[in-house]
Protein backbone atom coordinates (compact mmCIF):
# COMPACT_ATOMS: atom_id res chain seq x y z
CA UNK A 1 0.00 0.00 0.00
CA UNK A 2 1.32 3.65 -0.94
CA UNK A 3 1.08 6.37 1.89
CA UNK A 4 2.57 9.93 1.24
CA UNK A 5 4.48 11.89 3.72
CA UNK A 6 1.73 14.75 3.85
CA UNK A 7 -0.98 12.03 4.56
CA UNK A 8 1.77 9.68 7.12
CA UNK A 9 -0.05 11.36 10.31
CA UNK A 10 -3.55 9.85 9.15
CA UNK A 11 -2.22 6.93 7.85
CA UNK A 12 -0.58 5.94 11.75
CA UNK A 13 -3.97 6.83 12.90
CA UNK A 14 -5.26 4.22 10.61
CA UNK A 15 -2.53 1.41 10.78
CA UNK A 16 -1.03 1.91 14.68
CA UNK A 17 1.58 -0.88 13.17
CA UNK A 18 3.79 2.36 11.26
CA UNK A 19 4.62 3.33 14.57
CA UNK A 20 7.36 0.34 14.10
CA UNK A 21 9.40 2.02 12.28
CA UNK A 22 11.16 2.39 8.42
CA UNK A 23 13.87 1.55 6.68
CA UNK A 24 15.46 4.16 4.69
CA UNK A 25 16.15 3.56 1.13
CA UNK A 26 19.76 5.26 0.20
CA UNK A 27 18.10 7.98 -2.41
CA UNK A 28 16.38 9.17 0.76
CA UNK A 29 19.54 9.19 3.11
CA UNK A 30 21.03 10.73 0.63
CA UNK A 31 18.82 13.16 -0.36
CA UNK A 32 18.94 14.22 3.11
CA UNK A 33 22.97 14.89 3.32
CA UNK A 34 23.38 16.52 0.19
CA UNK A 35 22.08 20.10 -0.54
CA UNK A 36 22.04 20.20 -4.14
CA UNK A 37 19.60 17.03 -4.59
CA UNK A 38 16.38 17.21 -6.26
CA UNK A 39 14.39 15.77 -3.51
CA UNK A 40 16.33 17.41 -0.39
CA UNK A 41 13.26 19.48 0.73
CA UNK A 42 11.32 16.04 0.44
CA UNK A 43 13.38 14.79 2.59
CA UNK A 44 13.67 17.28 5.11
CA UNK A 45 9.75 16.50 5.40
CA UNK A 46 10.46 12.82 5.69
CA UNK A 47 12.86 13.04 8.55
CA UNK A 48 11.17 15.62 10.24
CA UNK A 49 7.67 13.95 10.16
CA UNK A 50 9.05 10.63 11.19
CA UNK A 51 10.92 12.29 14.51
CA UNK A 52 7.65 14.29 15.06
CA UNK A 53 5.63 10.93 15.12
CA UNK A 54 8.16 8.93 16.55
CA UNK A 55 8.59 6.69 14.04
CA UNK A 56 11.97 5.13 14.12
CA UNK A 57 13.72 4.76 11.15
CA UNK A 58 16.74 2.07 10.53
CA UNK A 59 19.57 1.50 7.33
CA UNK A 60 21.96 -1.37 6.77
CA UNK A 61 25.15 -2.22 4.93
CA UNK A 62 23.79 -1.99 1.56
CA UNK A 63 22.48 1.77 1.80
CA UNK A 64 26.19 2.57 3.38
CA UNK A 65 27.40 1.44 0.98
CA UNK A 66 25.70 2.59 -2.17
CA UNK A 67 25.65 6.25 -0.31
CA UNK A 68 29.01 6.61 -0.27
CA UNK A 69 29.47 5.72 -4.29
CA UNK A 70 26.06 8.25 -4.68
CA UNK A 71 28.00 11.15 -2.47
CA UNK A 72 31.97 10.26 -4.76
CA UNK A 73 29.60 10.82 -7.71
CA UNK A 74 28.34 14.00 -6.82
CA UNK A 75 31.18 14.84 -4.72
CA UNK A 76 33.84 14.53 -6.70
CA UNK A 77 32.72 17.21 -9.85
CA UNK A 78 31.90 19.35 -7.34
CA UNK A 79 35.46 19.61 -6.29
CA UNK A 80 36.89 19.66 -9.81
CA UNK A 81 35.15 22.63 -10.53
CA UNK A 82 36.25 24.76 -7.10
CA UNK A 83 39.45 23.02 -8.19
CA UNK A 84 38.69 24.96 -11.65
CA UNK A 85 37.80 28.23 -9.85
CA UNK A 86 40.53 27.97 -7.73
CA UNK A 87 43.43 27.50 -9.79
CA UNK A 88 42.13 28.31 -13.43
CA UNK A 89 44.84 30.62 -14.26
CA UNK A 90 47.93 28.20 -13.59
CA UNK A 91 46.52 24.91 -15.38
CA UNK A 92 47.58 24.06 -19.08
CA UNK A 93 45.68 24.56 -21.94
CA UNK A 94 44.19 20.06 -22.25
CA UNK A 95 42.97 20.68 -17.87
CA UNK A 96 41.66 23.74 -18.38
CA UNK A 97 39.26 23.32 -21.52
CA UNK A 98 38.42 19.78 -19.53
CA UNK A 99 37.47 21.75 -16.42
CA UNK A 100 36.01 24.24 -18.16
CA UNK A 101 33.74 22.27 -19.86
CA UNK A 102 33.25 20.33 -16.59
CA UNK A 103 32.18 23.41 -15.25
CA UNK A 104 29.13 24.24 -17.57
CA UNK A 105 27.80 20.74 -17.16
CA UNK A 106 27.72 21.31 -14.09
CA UNK A 107 25.91 24.90 -14.57
CA UNK A 108 23.77 23.15 -17.06
CA UNK A 109 22.05 20.37 -14.23
CA UNK A 110 21.64 23.04 -11.52
CA UNK A 111 19.60 25.41 -14.11
CA UNK A 112 17.85 21.92 -14.39
CA UNK A 113 16.97 22.02 -11.11
CA UNK A 114 19.00 18.52 -10.86
CA UNK A 115 22.49 17.34 -9.25
CA UNK A 116 25.38 17.21 -11.35
CA UNK A 117 26.71 13.27 -11.24
CA UNK A 118 29.99 11.64 -12.98
CA UNK A 119 30.03 7.81 -13.71
CA UNK A 120 32.68 5.82 -12.88
CA UNK A 121 34.18 5.61 -16.67
CA UNK A 122 33.56 9.53 -16.33
CA UNK A 123 35.46 9.44 -13.03
CA UNK A 124 38.19 7.63 -14.06
CA UNK A 125 38.74 9.77 -17.20
CA UNK A 126 39.39 12.94 -14.74
CA UNK A 127 41.94 10.69 -12.50
CA UNK A 128 43.89 10.15 -16.12
CA UNK A 129 43.53 13.59 -16.63
CA UNK A 130 45.43 15.15 -13.51
CA UNK A 131 47.77 12.06 -13.39
CA UNK A 132 46.86 8.82 -11.23
CA UNK A 133 50.38 7.55 -11.46
CA UNK A 134 52.51 8.00 -8.21
CA UNK A 135 55.40 11.00 -8.57
CA UNK A 136 58.85 10.45 -7.68
CA UNK A 137 58.69 13.92 -5.89
CA UNK A 138 55.40 12.97 -4.15
CA UNK A 139 51.63 12.04 -4.41
CA UNK A 140 49.71 12.04 -8.23
CA UNK A 141 48.03 15.10 -8.79
CA UNK A 142 44.77 13.21 -8.59
CA UNK A 143 45.51 12.06 -5.31
CA UNK A 144 46.71 15.68 -3.98
CA UNK A 145 42.77 17.11 -5.60
CA UNK A 146 41.24 14.02 -3.81
CA UNK A 147 43.08 14.95 -0.58
CA UNK A 148 42.19 18.96 -0.66
CA UNK A 149 38.76 18.83 -2.56
CA UNK A 150 37.14 15.80 -2.14
CA UNK A 151 38.24 13.70 1.31
CA UNK A 152 37.18 16.86 3.68
CA UNK A 153 33.55 16.31 2.42
CA UNK A 154 33.21 12.44 2.37
CA UNK A 155 35.16 12.06 6.08
CA UNK A 156 32.36 11.91 8.44
CA UNK A 157 29.32 12.46 6.23
CA UNK A 158 27.82 8.85 6.73
CA UNK A 159 28.19 9.76 10.68
CA UNK A 160 26.94 13.07 10.49
CA UNK A 161 24.28 11.95 8.59
CA UNK A 162 22.77 9.30 10.49
CA UNK A 163 23.20 11.36 13.83
CA UNK A 164 21.19 14.40 12.31
CA UNK A 165 18.87 12.43 10.56
CA UNK A 166 18.67 9.77 13.30
CA UNK A 167 18.59 6.84 11.85
CA UNK A 168 19.88 3.41 13.24
CA UNK A 169 21.56 1.16 11.98
CA UNK A 170 20.36 -2.85 11.35
CA UNK A 171 23.97 -4.28 11.49
CA UNK A 172 24.59 -8.22 11.93
CA UNK A 173 23.21 -8.33 15.38
CA UNK A 174 20.00 -6.66 14.63
CA UNK A 175 19.62 -8.74 11.29
CA UNK A 176 19.40 -12.10 13.73
CA UNK A 177 17.25 -10.60 16.02
CA UNK A 178 13.90 -11.95 16.13
CA UNK A 179 13.03 -8.04 16.97
CA UNK A 180 13.56 -7.10 13.34
CA UNK A 181 12.96 -9.93 11.20
CA UNK A 182 10.57 -12.89 10.85
CA UNK A 183 13.22 -14.75 8.37
CA UNK A 184 16.77 -14.15 7.73
CA UNK A 185 17.33 -12.29 4.06
CA UNK A 186 18.55 -14.80 1.76
CA UNK A 187 20.21 -14.84 -1.36
CA UNK A 188 17.62 -16.85 -3.53
CA UNK A 189 14.74 -14.28 -1.96
CA UNK A 190 16.87 -11.29 -3.38
CA UNK A 191 17.69 -13.11 -6.98
CA UNK A 192 13.85 -13.71 -6.82
CA UNK A 193 13.11 -10.22 -6.56
CA UNK A 194 15.81 -9.35 -9.15
CA UNK A 195 14.57 -12.12 -11.93
CA UNK A 196 10.94 -10.48 -11.49
CA UNK A 197 11.53 -6.59 -11.60
CA UNK A 198 15.20 -6.52 -13.61
CA UNK A 199 16.09 -3.75 -10.95
CA UNK A 200 19.72 -3.35 -9.71
CA UNK A 201 21.05 -5.88 -7.44
CA UNK A 202 21.83 -3.26 -4.45
CA UNK A 203 18.23 -2.13 -4.42
CA UNK A 204 17.10 -5.93 -4.89
CA UNK A 205 18.88 -6.56 -1.35
CA UNK A 206 17.69 -4.07 0.31
CA UNK A 207 14.31 -4.78 -0.82
CA UNK A 208 14.98 -8.34 0.41
CA UNK A 209 15.70 -6.56 4.02
CA UNK A 210 12.39 -5.11 3.53
CA UNK A 211 10.46 -7.74 2.92
CA UNK A 212 12.03 -10.31 5.30
CA UNK A 213 11.78 -7.45 8.08
CA UNK A 214 9.20 -7.00 10.89
CA UNK A 215 9.35 -3.11 9.24
CA UNK A 216 6.11 -2.30 7.65
CA UNK A 217 7.46 0.55 6.00
CA UNK A 218 9.67 1.41 3.18
CA UNK A 219 10.75 5.06 2.22
CA UNK A 220 12.28 5.71 -0.96
CA UNK A 221 12.78 8.08 -3.42
CA UNK A 222 13.43 5.73 -6.14
CA UNK A 223 10.64 5.02 -8.68
CA UNK A 224 11.67 1.73 -9.71
CA UNK A 225 11.84 0.48 -6.00
CA UNK A 226 8.25 2.07 -5.68
CA UNK A 227 6.91 -0.12 -8.26
CA UNK A 228 8.65 -3.08 -7.90
CA UNK A 229 6.88 -3.22 -3.99
CA UNK A 230 3.62 -2.23 -5.31
CA UNK A 231 4.19 -5.31 -8.52
CA UNK A 232 4.83 -7.66 -5.95
CA UNK A 233 3.58 -9.43 -3.18
CA UNK A 234 4.56 -7.28 -0.42
CA UNK A 235 1.52 -8.34 2.15
CA UNK A 236 1.33 -6.07 4.87
CA UNK A 237 3.97 -3.72 3.73
CA UNK A 238 3.58 -0.07 2.96
CA UNK A 239 5.64 2.49 0.52
CA UNK A 240 6.56 6.15 0.80
CA UNK A 241 8.03 7.97 -1.83
CA UNK A 242 7.94 11.62 -2.95
CA UNK B 1 14.52 25.13 23.50
CA UNK B 2 17.99 26.23 21.88
CA UNK B 3 18.30 27.53 18.05
CA UNK B 4 20.34 24.17 17.20
CA UNK B 5 17.97 21.47 18.79
CA UNK B 6 15.23 23.60 16.66
CA UNK B 7 17.72 22.94 13.23
CA UNK B 8 16.49 19.94 11.70
CA UNK B 9 18.62 17.26 10.59
CA UNK B 10 18.76 18.00 7.09
CA UNK B 11 19.18 21.79 7.92
CA UNK B 12 22.09 20.76 9.80
CA UNK B 13 23.60 18.49 7.05
CA UNK B 14 23.21 21.80 4.95
CA UNK B 15 25.14 23.84 7.19
CA UNK B 16 27.94 21.09 7.39
CA UNK B 17 28.20 21.39 3.34
CA UNK B 18 28.42 24.89 3.31
CA UNK B 19 30.93 24.85 6.36
CA UNK B 20 32.96 21.98 4.35
CA UNK B 21 32.89 23.93 1.13
CA UNK B 22 34.13 27.55 2.58
CA UNK B 23 37.20 26.05 4.32
CA UNK B 24 38.64 24.37 0.86
CA UNK B 25 41.35 25.65 0.15
CA UNK B 26 44.26 24.08 -2.30
CA UNK B 27 47.33 22.65 -0.47
CA UNK B 28 50.80 23.86 -1.30
CA UNK B 29 51.30 20.54 -3.14
CA UNK B 30 48.28 20.73 -5.38
CA UNK B 31 49.54 24.29 -6.07
CA UNK B 32 52.56 23.40 -7.07
CA UNK B 33 51.91 20.14 -9.32
CA UNK B 34 49.67 22.34 -11.50
CA UNK B 35 51.41 25.67 -11.00
CA UNK B 36 52.66 25.82 -15.19
CA UNK B 37 52.14 29.54 -15.93
CA UNK B 38 51.60 32.39 -12.72
CA UNK B 39 50.58 32.62 -9.37
CA UNK B 40 46.80 30.97 -8.94
CA UNK B 41 44.12 32.88 -7.93
CA UNK B 42 43.18 32.67 -4.28
CA UNK B 43 39.74 31.37 -3.14
CA UNK B 44 38.56 34.52 -1.92
CA UNK B 45 38.99 35.71 -5.91
CA UNK B 46 37.16 32.92 -7.00
CA UNK B 47 34.56 32.80 -4.32
CA UNK B 48 31.67 34.42 -6.63
CA UNK B 49 32.43 32.07 -9.25
CA UNK B 50 31.37 28.83 -6.82
CA UNK B 51 28.26 26.86 -7.04
CA UNK B 52 26.44 26.71 -3.89
CA UNK B 53 22.27 26.02 -3.31
CA UNK B 54 21.48 28.29 -1.30
CA UNK B 55 19.25 27.47 2.04
CA UNK B 56 15.93 28.94 0.77
CA UNK B 57 13.10 26.34 0.68
CA UNK B 58 12.23 28.00 -2.72
CA UNK B 59 15.81 26.95 -4.12
CA UNK B 60 15.14 23.07 -3.41
CA UNK B 61 11.59 23.77 -4.56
Amino acid sequence: MEVKISDLEKSVEKYPELRRGCIIDTNVLFAGSYPSDTYNDWADDVFKTLNRLSIPSYTNLNVRSEFFDLHRRVLIPEGLVDFYDDLSESLDGKIYEKLKYLKRRAKDARDQGRPFKLNDSEIKEYMELLGHEPRPEGVSGWTAFCQAYFAPYITDVWEDAVKDLKVNFLGTREIESKEFFDKHPSWSNMIKILGDSGIGSADAMILNLFQESKLPLLITADKSVRNTVLNSSFIGKFILSP
Amino acid sequence: MSKQEEKSGVQKMRERHERIKKSIKPSKELVEIFSKKEKPKTKNENAKNKVARPFTPEAGA
